[in-house]
């Protein structure tokens, strides 16, 4: 029971690992912490897979915890200290973004936690609305609200206009 | 151009930018890491972290290794020169007592010990003397408390030891609510002539943060979020700002927040969650009368950890009643007698930090 548990462990660490490093890249800004807050997310997953894998939806857990900790007041600290602890000389295999990506995404970690946290996920994940709001654990409206208030602070920042509101719902 | 053009165009530069990751890979130094990573505040953490210590000095080339007729302990470590032991203690006491004469009175001239800085401060700290004045000023004002373990031998050369030495602490007055100490941090010391050439500091914070450091961000952004700009070094408050109007506010807040049924209430979450932990483990996560019964023991100890920190005076009604509550719970769990009514009002006790103390906590 156990063993087909490990393996159904490394099935969803590879099928979610990039894009929760994604995640994690866009949120911290940082290519060298992007892996380690990817990394301490799943940490988190196989500590408690067995309750994790029973979920119906365990990707959304672990983008959750990702999201929390990669916007998170000194847990990111934490990351960033075992981060040095562990390695000199790891290569950092994020690569760069170019300056519109980097300055878009910058752009995006100024706002507050919440929000950054709702455009990571809608965007970059193409998490529709009310997957936002499940990863998240808060309601569809209060995603809707955050995405509305992000994208309007955001456009003029960035010199382009908003749209109606899109909800990914296909 | 719309906005959801450019974020899609940004999403897809971003998804871009990490394909070159190997899962495989990293997936092998997570399962390292789980097996290694302490499990928090628990006494045994400490000496399994004393046993990867002695091991890790057991390997140090020199340090005994081959001979497998000398055991992994105590006879292996290098022999290290008092003199030298007593100057990374006495160094780090001073650290810990927050006295910058003495702990300055240490350092070489041209030591490095930026990273204590930036342990709870500034990202980039220039590494001076004055910021770590600042920063021993900042730790006697938030009631920093530091008990230093042994520090044991890694390695170095002729002319310069390294040294690693453990430590618990409690800080933003954390004792003073009743949470913590919390261990798992530790000190890399390089000592040469008599002197700190390098002190590198690792601050476990996963439990600090999520029990003190958080909830106290929380509080101060509700009740003085002007406040918070001054005290931390950006948004996200993940560093203290170090300066001598931000360490008073630091001071007068954290006074102010281990007086506030805040801070109580916090304690009563950590409380109870570290109670459901101890459940999990001694339960292997069963269900049934074991478990009930079980549980209801280690709810029984976690009241009597509770009560023995009077709540402060603007909530002691409610957590007295509380508190009675989850003793009858306990109490009932235990005889196998657990009422419908009396868990309904258990679990109404969320708002007093206390949902984990619940007959459903553990699971």
């Amino acid at each position: 029971m156990y063993l087909v548990r490990a393996e159904a462990f490394d099935a969803f660490y590879a099928r979610e690992y990039a894009a929760l490093v994604a995640l994690a890249f866009v949120l911290t800004g940082s290519a060298a912490q992007a892996e380690d807050v990817a990394q301490e997310a799943m940490l988190a997953a196989y500590r408690r897979w067995g309750d994790v894998g029973e979920m119906e939806f365990p990707g959304a857990w672990v983008r959750r915890v990702c999201a929390n900790v990669a916007t998170s007041l000194a847990r990111r600290r934490l990351v960033e200290a075992r981060a040095l602890l562990r390695l000199r000389g790891r290569r950092v295999e994020v690569a760069a973004l170019d300056d519109g990506a980097a300055v878009f995404w910058a752009e995006v970690r100024r706002l507050p936690r919440r929000q950054a946290q709702c455009l990571a996920l809608f965007y970059m994940y193409g998490c529709s609305v009310t997957d936002t709001a499940s990863v998240l654990g808060c309601s569809e409206g209060t995603v809707k609200t955050h995405l509305a208030r992000g994208r309007a602070t955001l456009a003029p920042r960035l010199g382009v206009h908003t749209d109606g509101e899109r909800t990914n719902e296909f | 151009m719309s906005f959801d053009t450019r974020a899609d165009r940004e999403a897809s530069a971003a998804r871009a930018s990490v394909r070159g990751v190997n899962p495989v890979l990293r997936l092998v130094d997570l399962k390292q890491e789980a097996k290694t990573r302490r499990r928090a505040g628990a006494a045994l953490a400490a000496a399994v972290f004393a046993a990867i210590v002695a091991v890790s000095v057991w390997l140090v080339p020199g340090g005994g290794a081959h001979d497998r007729s000398v055991g992994p302990a105590e006879s292996a470590i290098p022999t290290v020169d008092p003199a030298v032991l007593g100057v990374a203690t006495e160094f780090l006491n001073a650290i810990g007592s927050s006295d910058a004469a003495q702990g300055t009175s240490y350092l070489a001239d041209g030591a490095d010990f930026s990273s204590l800085i930036k342990a709870v401060g500034p990202r980039s700290p220039e590494g001076t003397t004055a910021e770590l004045r600042r920063l021993l000023s900042f730790q006697k004002a938030v009631g920093y408390k530091q008990l230093l373990h042994a520090c044991i031998a890694t390695g170095g050369s002729a002319t310069e030891v390294h040294l690693r030495c453990p430590f618990d602490f409690g800080y933003l007055r954390s004792d003073e609510m009743g949470i913590g100490p919390f261990s798992g941090s530790h000190f890399e010391l390089a000592v040469r002539d008599g002197k700190v050439v390098r002190a590198f500091e690792y601050l476990e914070i996963s439990e600090f943060s999520q029990h003190v450091w958080e909830p106290f961000g929380f509080w101060l952004s509700a009740t003085h979020p002007n406040d918070v700009a001054a005290m931390y070094i950006d948004e996200s408050m993940t560093g203290a700002r170090l300066t001598d109007d931000s360490i008073a506010l630091w001071e007068q807040r954290t006074q102010e927040y281990v007086a506030s049924s805040s801070a109580y209430t916090t304690r009563a979450n950590a409380i109870c969650g570290e109670a459901t932990l101890r459940a999990r483990d001694a339960s292997g996560g069963m269900n049934g009368p074991y478990y009930t019964m079980q549980w209801g023991a280690i709810l029984n100890e976690a009241v009597t950890t509770l009560r023995s920190l009077p709540p402060p005076a603007s909530a002691r009604t409610q957590y007295e009643a509380a508190y009675g509550l989850i003793e009858q719970l306990a109490d009932s769990m235990v005889a196998g007698q657990t009422s419908v009514d009396l868990l309904h009002q258990v679990e109404e006790l969320s708002e007093l930090g206390l949902q984990k103390c619940s007959l459903f906590g553990p699971r």
